[in-house]
């Protein structure tokens, strides 16, 4: 299988501070050190660049 | 033409409390001294802005009751108090002022023929603070958001908010407010957070720093059994 093929690796975060966001269309709301699934992805890069979330490892 | 605003729709809080019933006017002032530096040989004086200043006045009728007028603001005098003045109709995105006041002056003045009058001068301290209205004041029965409020573009210098809580019922409710902040308008980050509320008359004044993103709302959330809070929240963009 080609690498185009291949499906990305999903991402998890952990929020650094409380986030409120849409996923699945349902409200989430993540306290800050939890883990955050869902993230809308046009937030992410924002989100990350300020120190508001980071990647899980 | 410009959207002119008739002096009716204003309204005052302070320190937890609506005075807008008990006012007929009031003046949010600004001043900018300056320093001379005029020298030899010129023709025209010089200068150099100094330091702003800004103060408070109001006048209104006297009502002596519980919670009145008089009781909310003779027993402050000479002590820094919180003021939210909104110059336009109450609504999400008006504009107002936030300022942290000393009373400086609380008069009670009577004539023949007409109504018990008070009049209250306040210096600001810190300056006046350009906000927008983030809830109107109004009772919230659940948890929820407000509408967000766009200014264009992110701003790098914080923010000051200003919480008034005029009214609580229910049974050991508590209520929890934050302003948060987007980028995008889909993803909310807390960004400042009051203390808990459980009873009226709760006020704050809570600042952040560093960067504001371009959205802002209000956040609260209500606990406790029936919980009814009227509040109203302002933020400034510093």
């Amino acid at each position: 299988m080609d690498d185009k093929d291949k499906k990305p690796a999903k991402r998890t975060f952990v929020a650094l501070v409380g986030l409120d966001y849409m996923a699945g269309g349902k409200p989430v709301r993540v306290e800050a050190g939890k883990k955050a699934d869902g993230i809308p992805a046009r937030s992410i890069p924002w989100l990350i660049e300020q120190g508001l979330i980071k990647e899980a490892k | 033409m410009p959207s002119f605003t008739h002096g009716k729709e204003a309204s005052v809080l302070t320190n937890g409390y609506d005075m807008s019933a008990y006012l007929s006017s009031v003046t949010v002032a600004g001043e900018a001294e300056v320093a001379e530096v005029t020298t030899l040989g010129a023709d025209d004086k010089a200068y150099i802005p100094g330091l702003r200043d800004a103060t408070l006045s109001t006048e209104g009728f006297y009502a002596g009751g519980t919670g009145d007028i008089d009781e909310v603001l003779a027993a402050r005098l000479g002590t820094q108090t919180v003021w939210t003045v909104v110059m336009q109709a109450d609504a999400v995105g008006a504009l107002a002022y936030g300022a942290r006041v000393i009373d400086t002056s609380y008069e009670v003045g009577a004539e023949l023929g007409g109504a018990v009058a008070v009049t209250i001068e306040g210096q600001m301290t810190g300056g006046r603070e350009a906000a927008r209205v983030l809830h109107a004041l109004g009772s919230e029965t659940a948890t929820g958001t407000g509408a967000s409020v766009d200014n264009s573009a992110s701003t790098a210098n914080g923010l000051s908010a200003y919480l008034h809580v005029t009214a609580a019922s229910g049974t050991t409710p508590t209520l929890d407010v934050k302003v948060q902040h987007s980028a995008d308008d889909a993803t909310w980050a807390d960004l400042a957070t009051f203390a808990q509320v459980t009873s009226a008359n709760g006020y704050e004044r809570i600042a952040v720093t560093g960067t504001v993103n371009r959205y802002i709302r209000a956040q609260f959330t209500l606990g406790g059994t029936s919980p009814d809070f009227t509040f109203h929240l302002a933020a400034a963009r510093l």
